[in-house]
């Protein structure tokens, strides 16, 4: 594996967006008052639009309203080594209205009346490639 | 499709399993303009978590004495079930010089002399099952 080149190549905005459109899952970053945090999220990427759905008494809820976050999706194969990643950074909004719900589906069981809007500032990618150009399906 | 899954606690033992048997994670932590999040590959000694980076890395000028955030999960969007554990605590960088102050192994060719060590103060972990 070691003896394999891999090379980092940096994804094109347009194609970031495809990428986060056929993603249920990311990973949120935002900071709390003891630090930063991270916790899965299910996604629904409607254009240029990131949402997703919370409980009402979650930490996420409580903090991230107006604040800085970071949202990161991607695939990895762990036998090849490669993978892809796409970051996307800017401000959340929280919204408790019913029209404005989020069409993310969730997991868990257990009402999720609110939705976090992610409006992104700077979405950014790369591909970790190896010599034959093979990277993981999403 | 219903929403008819539970989530779970996993134990603080079984975290550290599940952390030791991953090799990707991600890694979130403060830059100046907001939260970053990327993937990093780890090692897992002990209670230890290191990684290895580049001097010349965001990372390496960033998370030095800060918080951070490391998460590692495994995650079936078919039967969305899964599992995700976050360790939360410091990070310290070291300048090896030589790629020895991490076994952690990067996928990426190139120079990574920088070690990157978190301290964990709260180690969490959450398994999403069928209900």
């Amino acid at each position: 594996m070691a003896a394999r080149e891999r090379a980092l190549v940096e994804l094109a905005t347009d194609a970031c967006w495809g990428l986060l459109q056929g993603s249920r899952v990311g990973l949120l970053a935002w900071t709390a008052p003891d630090g930063p945090t991270v916790r899965p999220v299910n996604l629904a990427v409607a254009g240029r639009t990131i949402t997703f759905r919370t409980a009402a008494g979650s930490a996420m809820t409580q903090q991230v309203d107006d604040s800085l976050v970071a949202l990161q999706v991607g695939a990895t194969d762990g036998v090849e080594r490669t993978g892809w990643s796409v970051l996307v950074r800017g401000t959340a909004s929280v919204s408790f209205s019913s029209e404005e719900a989020s069409p993310a589906e969730p997991w868990l069981r257990g009402a999720r009346p609110v939705t976090v809007t992610v409006h992104a500032r700077e979405v950014t990618g790369r591909v970790l490639v190896d010599d034959e150009g093979q990277i993981p399906h999403g | 499709m219903s929403e008819n899954r539970t989530a779970l606690q996993i134990e603080v033992e079984e975290c550290w399993d599940l952390l030791a048997s991953a090799t990707v994670a991600r890694l979130g932590w403060n830059a100046p303009d907001g939260p970053v999040i990327l993937p990093v590959n780890i090692a897992v000694e002990g209670r230890t978590v290191t990684l290895r980076t580049s001097s010349a890395s965001a990372m390496t000028r960033q998370v030095d004495d800060s918080p951070v955030a490391l998460e590692v999960d495994d995650v079936d969007g078919e039967t969305r079930t899964g599992w995700s554990v976050l360790v939360r605590g410091v990070a310290s960088t070291t300048f090896e010089g030589v790629d020895a102050g991490s076994s952690a192994e990067p996928w990426l060719d190139g120079a990574k002399p920088v070690t990157i060590t978190i301290r964990p103060r709260e180690v969490t972990g959450r398994r999403v099952v069928e209900a």
